[in-house]
């Protein structure tokens, strides 16, 4: 298994030209830290939404490759939103430690079923120290800056 | 106030479903909905909309379309609300974007079912507790719809339009 910020480089690297919704805790913290980009959109609250933020941008966007990460808790407090899937142009990764790392290691639960077109990563816990990401309105201005050179896809 | 065809007291119609729709996609060009019977004539005029299992996730997906750069619009009932306060604070109010939110403000009228009334008497406490502006349909009509609109849109935030039984033929 690898660490969570080994990882987030690793899909960075894979998906080149995509745009990235990152989920809430850990996982925005470490991915806005270690890899700043204007392509990357840094969810720092909305629980359960990170898979619904980048359908709605995909279908919006249906020329733009969307990559979605995901921590385990988040997904499953968002399962509703898996019927809204598969979209063609929209990647969705979990990464997995099997706790609630944030919050102080809780146990999750098991997924009920893993479809053909979600990528589960495990992973180790632990993380990395980072400051607090970068502010909404940063993260706006940011994304909104990729977007206008990348409107077309 | 109005009768239906049972004898029930009704809102006054302010809008027929056809000019509604009109207006709703002028305003906005992204429009989703978790469904709910008061928009029953509207959807199907509608050119294109989102359907969400959850309020939440159409929240989500809003949000979405707002990043992409579209101006959207979601239709909820009020119970709706209880489900996607946090995704709302979460993404449109934390970031500062603006969202038209049509809600249909169920069991105000005596005549509406049990399980309605609740959420009838607290719609409007807990949109100004979450600091969330709303106008009323019944009161301003397609004008209300435009003005909520601007509001949102100009000011990058959202704005509530609440719609009471009649308001819209269904």
């Amino acid at each position: 298994m690898s660490k969570r910020v080994d990882i987030i480089g690793e899909l960075l690297e894979k998906h080149p030209d995509a745009f990235f919704v990152f989920a809430n805790g850990l996982t925005s913290r470490e991915a806005s830290y270690f890899y700043p980009q204007d392509r990357c959109f840094y969810l720092l609250h909305g629980m359960g939404e990170t898979l619904s933020i980048g359908i709605g941008f995909a279908r919006a966007k249906p020329n733009i490759e969307v990559v979605v990460v995901d921590g385990d808790g988040n997904a499953l407090m968002g399962l509703a939103s898996w019927t809204l899937m598969p979209v063609e142009n929209v990647h969705y990764y979990i990464l997995s430690n099997g706790v609630h790392e944030t919050t102080g290691g809780q146990v999750l639960p098991s997924f009920p079923f893993v479809p053909g077109w979600c990528n589960i990563i495990k992973m180790d816990t632990g993380q990395e120290g980072t400051p607090n990401p970068p502010s909404p309105s940063t993260i706006m201005a940011n994304c909104q800056n990729w977007l206008n050179n990348n409107a077309d896809g | 106030m109005r009768l239906d065809e049972k004898n029930r007291e009704l809102f006054d119609l302010k809008a027929s479903s056809d000019i509604f729709v009109q207006e709703l996609e002028r305003t906005s060009d992204w429009v989703g909905c978790v469904p709910d019977s008061v928009f029953k004539k509207v959807l199907p005029k509608l050119r294109h909309w989102h359907l969400a299992p959850r309020e939440n996730h159409l929240i989500g997906m809003a949000f979405g379309a707002i990043l992409a750069g579209q101006r959207p619009a979601v239709l909820i009932q009020n119970s709706g609300i209880g489900q996607c306060l946090d995704a709302l604070l979460g993404t449109f109010c934390l970031y500062n974007q603006g969202l038209l939110l049509v809600i249909s403000n169920r069991g105000i009228l005596p005549w509406e079912e049990i399980q309605h009334q609740d959420w009838g008497g607290i719609t409007e406490s807990l949109l100004s507790i979450s600091k969330i502006k709303f106008i009323s349909f019944d009161d301003e009509g397609i004008d209300g719809l435009n003005r909520a609109a601007k509001m949102a849109f100009e000011n990058n935030e959202v704005v509530a339009l609440t719609i009471q039984r009649g308001n819209l033929d269904e």
